[in-house]
């Protein structure tokens, strides 16, 4: 209770902490990490230029950049001169602002020129960019989003980025379950509570209730499940959240495999992350040590998860 | 840019939408600005005006197995412009592609006019550095480009006092307008 009020969170959340790192220690340096903004990071977009290139003109803009180690496109941004959103090369779509651990999901799912791909929360582009940007614009991407402002941010995105091989369709990608057995590769970023943000946005430390994160859950679960039915046999299914909460991650996989047979998690195919969790309050899923976390303060990034499934042909 | 708040219509575009397209490319940006269109079909969102759209043979067959769903596409391919009130607009991604083939109708400006030409700002004419393909005809549209050669957005030919191009359309248009 202290450390909640210590550091502005609410109570369950602090708790649970405690159980994820299993120290009094760790659960510190975690909320001491959560204090301190994120090193911003870009993906540079190969569709429209060179990354070196990119990197020589934004130095000439006095932009201080690092490669991210497990993100082939990936730089953090360690000093800039401009706001990242407002240079020539943003706007001509050269890169896209994007959090090093959210790129991870793409490079997860790894789609070729051969692949039918599905984006089942795909506003604002982020991921729809980059998975359009391995495939090297060919293939085809189906980019779902439900809500109507965030579907124009999206289509922004695909717009500003030079994607071609995508459709935007507006709908709950729930409502996908006819499709079965069509898409090789699925990315379900799922909506989330978003308590790996926190760096970023300390407004979530309260306004997520106990109430929003089982409801959180339930959808994720539905989600999961159809992402699970519309991918074709022999497919893969990666599933991410930017949170940090089991409930929202191992819980929902685990809750998926049972109600599902014929689908099993596999190696990431990343080289960055923690294993999930195996046990959490009375819940053993072993399978989960294959599923990949990531904190600030272990990191440097938000927190995230990303996890990858295959169907069985 | 959006099809707007009634719901899409996904169709095949019209012949004389088509027609328009090609007409409007190739008067103002010349005909190997058509070589853009190869190799797709085109169609059409129609909701308060006409999205047209360049799909791929790939994404073609997507929307065919979207059609099951019975639910029409937002967006699809490449998004190419808008007909409206009878003429046609080119989008930025569309003039993207172009500015390295056209054979006229891109006029390259200084360091100083492109950055406010991203705000919303006419070009001067003492901004311009050169015209690709001679001097534009009054009201033509005109890519406007920085000196390494990229579409910075879209213009309007027009000698108005020390102005030379209107500005109709610009990059700046992500930040503005996109979010």
């Amino acid at each position: 209770m202290r450390l909640a009020e210590k550091y502005g969170y609410l109570p369950y959340m602090v708790e649970r902490y405690l159980e994820i790192f299993g120290s009094l220690e760790e659960t510190v340096e975690f909320l001491e990490a959560c204090e301190h903004p994120l090193r911003r990071s870009i993906r540079c977009n190969t569709l429209k230029t060179e990354c070196s290139s990119l990197e020589s003109r934004l130095r000439e803009k006095g932009f201080r950049l690092e490669p991210v180690p497990w993100a082939p496109h990936g730089f953090w941004v360690t000093g800039s001169t401009v706001s990242l959103g407002a240079t020539l090369e943003y706007l001509l779509g050269y890169y896209y602002i994007q959090g090093a651990a959210s790129m991870l999901p793409a490079y997860s799912l790894s789609p070729t020129a051969d692949d039918l791909v599905v984006d089942m929360a795909a506003a604002p582009g982020g991921k729809t960019t980059q998975l359009a940007q391995l495939m090297g614009n060919r293939g085809a991407i189906l980019a779902v989003e439900a809500s109507r402002r965030r579907v124009k941010a999206l289509r922004a995105s695909l717009n500003r980025m030079g994607v071609t091989n995508t459709v935007v369709l507006r709908m709950d990608a729930r409502m996908l379950a006819p499709l079965k057995n069509t898409f090789s590769k699925v990315l379900l970023d799922a909506p989330c509570t978003g308590e790996g943000l926190i760096p970023l946005d300390p407004s979530r430390k309260r306004s997520r209730t106990i109430g929003d994160l089982k409801k959180a859950s339930s959808l994720q679960v539905e989600l999961l499940l159809t992402a699970i039915d519309i991918a074709s046999p022999g497919g893969v299914i990666v599933y991410s959240t930017c949170s940090i909460a089991p409930e929202e991650n191992e819980y929902v996989v685990s809750r998926v495999l049972r109600m599902r047979s014929g689908v099993r998690v596999s190696e990431p195919g990343i080289s960055v992350g923690d294993p999930g969790l195996i046990e959490y309050r009375g819940l053993l899923f072993e399978e989960a040590k294959m599923c990949r976390r990531l904190y600030p303060h272990r990191h440097g990034t938000e927190g995230f998860f990303t996890c990858r499934l295959v169907k069985e042909k | 840019m959006q099809a707007g708040e009634r719901e899409v219509v996904f169709r095949k575009a019209s012949p004389w939408e088509k027609r328009l397209l090609r007409k409007t490319l190739a008067d103002s940006f010349g005909e190997e600005a058509l070589n853009v269109l190869r190799g797709g079909e085109i169609y059409a969102v129609e909701a308060y005006w006409v999205e047209l759209h360049l799909l791929g043979a790939e994404v073609e067959k997507l929307t065919g197995i979207i059609g099951r769903l019975g639910r029409h596409p937002y967006s699809a391919g490449l998004f190419l412009g808008w007909v409206r009130r009878g003429s046609f607009t080119p989008s930025l991604p569309l003039i993207q592609l172009i500015v390295g083939i056209a054979e006229r109708g891109v006029v390259y400006v200084s360091e100083k006019a492109g950055m406010l030409f991203l705000y919303g700002r006419d070009i001067l004419c003492s901004s311009v550095l050169r015209v690709k393909g001679g001097k534009p005809r009054r009201r033509q549209l005109v890519i406007v480009a920085n000196k390494r050669g990229e579409a910075l957005g879209l213009g309007v030919f027009e000698k108005k006092g020390s102005v030379c191009v209107e500005n109709k359309l610009d990059l700046g248009w992500y930040l503005r307008r996109a979010g």
